[in-house]
């Protein structure tokens, strides 16, 4: 009977069970357990809406989920709705651009709160979504959408 | 004549790739699988749409039954259950009060129809059985029997307030 010999592309295949081995032993053990302790941070931003008609203002409540419109993903739970008086910017014949009040229309701020990560500076919800003061990004909930600025990390 | 019939002998090295075959099949079977399917039961809710700068009159060729589309995707957006015309505006400067005003247009009126659909509703959204996503502040294209106009959805119930 003719003894089989240890080849190159047995040392391959070894290598490839050992190499499967490790990664999954990584994503599940060692990656995992990081991630849960850096979600752990809770953060407060606030999300301001310019010019927004009256019905924006009543279709948002506190308690409703936030969520990226663009991903789908959650980002924070709405705890906090503010309104102050909407103002816009005129240019006057005479070189000016005072700020005037505009009828029915109010700047509503957001305060989102959200678990996620803070690491150098970096703030991160659900691992993947950044939050970035003076970003214009889509937001929704279950029964409002509109497009507006994070503006403030609290 | 003899015959070199050799006969196969699995060894460790096989087996090690017949079970790399079987989880590399089983991986691609459970992550490309389509994600489970929940029939969630329909609510019918009502919601507010206002087609903007259409002609004045147009809400008189609304009927209540009306069935409207969106006119983009053509999905259906349910049925006419009331309709308003209130003026059209836009956004003006009053200099003399230093103030921004929504002037009336002449001419010109908005529409706001009240639409019922069957609602499917889940985390995220409150979607109509013809698929169209119902939220504030979302553009809508409206197409009616013999009348269309774009606007945005102005009011909706909440599930808690749904009948």
């Amino acid at each position: 009977m003719k003894k089989r010999s240890f080849n190159i592309i047995d040392l391959g295949i070894l290598l490839l069970v050992a190499l499967l081995v490790c990664g999954t032993y990584y994503k599940f053990r060692v990656s995992d357990k990081t991630s849960t302790n850096a979600q752990n941070s809770q953060i407060k931003y606030v999300v301001t809406i310019p010019n927004a008609r009256n019905y924006t203002l009543q279709a948002l409540k506190i308690g409703d989920t936030l969520f990226d419109k663009d991903s789908g993903n959650a980002i924070g739970t709405i705890s906090d709705i503010s309104t102050e008086e909407s103002k816009s910017m005129v240019l006057m014949p005479d070189g000016t651009a005072p700020w005037f009040p505009v009828e029915n229309r109010y700047t509503i701020n957001l305060t989102i709160e959200a678990q996620g990560s803070i690491s150098q500076n970096t703030y991160m919800v659900n691992k993947t979504y950044s939050i970035n003061i003076g970003s214009t990004r889509n937001f929704c909930t279950k029964y409002v959408e509109w497009q507006s600025q994070i503006s403030a990390i609290l | 004549m003899k015959t070199d019939i050799r006969k196969w002998h699995p060894n460790l090295f096989d087996a090690i790739i017949i079970l790399l075959g079987i989880v590399l099949i089983a991986a691609v079977y459970i992550f490309s699988r389509p994600a489970t399917i929940q029939h969630a039961a329909t609510v019918p809710m009502e919601y507010i749409v206002e087609l903007n700068n259409v002609p004045e009159g147009t809400s008189e060729f609304v009927q209540v039954g009306d069935i409207v589309t969106d006119a983009i995707k053509n999905m259906n957006m349910g049925t006419v259950k009331a309709v308003k015309a209130v003026p059209y505006t836009v956004v003006s400067t009053d200099e003399t009060n230093r103030k921004v005003v929504q002037a009336p247009v002449e001419g010109y009126e908005t529409v706001q129809l009240t639409i019922e659909s069957n609602m499917t509703v889940t985390n995220s959204a409150v979607t109509t059985e013809g698929g169209y996503i119902v939220r504030v502040g979302a553009q809508a294209r409206v197409k009616g029997p013999c009348y269309a106009g774009s606007g945005f959805v102005i009011e909706t119930e909440r599930e808690e307030d749904a009948k």
